[in-house]
């Protein structure tokens, strides 16, 4: 296909286009992703804006739409590491952490709320490949592309984490995230 | 490749849906780990459920509103509407404190008087997409019957304790400011002169619609759109 020429309306027009679609196909997912990382929703949204807007500059260098996800995945874990460098987080306490959300009518039942709190306690070096994987569909070899790890090293983490929270499910010691 | 159970079991709880062609033989042969597999699949079911926290509903206008702003304006232009929308949000605040004292005109003309930038715009400035504005109307409680034309910038602002639409349209090349005021209630139509704006404040339905122009002539063809497309949502 060709494309317009740089600059012009229908250049403006389809690279709006193009960064509606990829905000309609992957804002949820980026905001659960980034709101598992930090464990703040208010932080979470603010870092998926200021991830999109990122990636608005930088669309012309998106060059295939299959690898639109990891790309911005990559874009707002720089975010994060950003938002950390400027501001430390602070002491969170795990077992506060308002993750669902608390509006009244849209309560989450309690089964969910008991494994969000088992999630929420996970070491971040475990909860990051596994919301990877679970939640976004990644590979291995797509999280380990991302974290920058070995293969191996994410096969060990992921197995470690299912095997954390198959055994705290078991425990009958409920975890639940409260609001 | 043949697997001993400790092989599968480190690879299927890693992987719980591997198709990897060692481990789908493995399970065909082995019962206790076929179980194991399906308690793998079943605790990834309830982690899915439980990764997918709600999303906040405006996440994605708000996305969208803040790229088409910043694409609009230079980004000193843009410093300037962030300071303008938190001082429209003080001004809010404490229009809010002294209700009743100010007419609603002034508190209009002073509130678009406060937002300068969004009536910066030319020829080049593109019309928002009916669905960028739409959401900002949905956000702010207006359901448009049908779409509205010649929007160049929408966004919600703090206005008397509440958060309205305010949309700039673009009339002969010129800036019209609309404001929709859902809590708004007025007996009838009244003439904004503040501060050299021209306007009309009129009453729609349960709510009222601000419109304010460089030129009273500009005025009109927004009206008439305004009043067959907006509705309050309950």
């Amino acid at each position: 296909m060709k494309l317009p020429p740089r600059g012009s309306i229908d250049s403006m027009n389809a690279r709006q286009h193009r960064f509606e679609a990829l905000v309609n196909a992957f804002h949820g997912d980026l905001f659960r992703y980034a709101a598992w990382l930090c464990r703040d929703r208010e932080l979470a949204a603010d870092l998926v804006q200021e991830t999109l807007l990122r990636a608005w500059k930088a669309l012309d260098g998106l060059r295939e739409e299959a690898a639109a996800k990891g790309w911005l995945i990559t874009i707002l874990r720089r975010e994060l590491a950003r938002h950390y460098e400027r501001a430390k987080p602070a002491g969170i306490e795990l077992d506060k952490v308002p993750l669902a959300d608390t509006r009244p009518g849209l309560e989450d039942d309690a089964e969910l709320a008991v494994v969000r709190g088992h999630i929420a306690q996970l070491d971040d070096e475990y909860r990051e490949p596994l919301v990877m994987q679970v939640l976004l569909g990644f590979s291995v070899e797509e999280i380990a592309d991302v974290m920058e790890l070995k293969q191996a090293t994410v096969l060990t983490r992921l197995f470690r984490a299912r095997k954390k929270l198959a055994v705290a499910l078991n425990s009958g010691q409920p975890q639940e995230v409260t609001g | 490749m043949n697997l001993s159970c400790l092989e599968f079991r480190q690879l299927v709880g890693a992987v719980p849906d591997s198709r990897d062609p060692a481990v789908l033989e493995h399970r065909l042969h082995c019962r206790a780990c076929a179980a194991f597999a399906d308690e793998q699949a079943a605790l990834d079911s309830r982690l899915e459920a439980a990764l997918r926290i709600p999303v906040p509903d405006d996440l994605k206008a708000r996305v969208i509103w803040s790229q088409s702003g910043g694409r609009r304006a230079a980004s000193c232009r843009w410093a300037a509407v962030v300071a303008s929308v938190a001082l429209v949000a003080i001004l809010g605040v404490l229009a809010g404190q002294i209700a009743g004292s100010r007419s609603l005109s002034a508190e209009i003309a002073e509130h678009i008087e406060h937002e300068p930038a969004r009536l910066v715009f030319d020829a080049n400035t593109r019309v928002a997409e009916p669905v960028q504005v739409n959401l900002v109307l949905e956000q702010g409680g207006v359901h448009a019957q049908q779409p509205l034309d010649n929007v160049v910038s929408a966004g919600l602002c703090p206005f008397n304790g509440s958060h309205v639409p305010h949309l700039v349209m673009r009339i002969d090349g010129e800036p019209v400011s609309v404001l929709l005021l859902a809590d708004e209630q007025l007996r009838e139509a009244r003439e904004i002169h503040e501060d050299g704006y021209h306007g009309m404040l009129i009453p729609h339905e349960d709510g009222a619609i601000a419109i304010v122009a460089p030129r009273p002539e500009l005025i009109r063809p927004v009206r008439e759109q305004l009043e067959a497309a907006v509705q309050w949502r309950l």
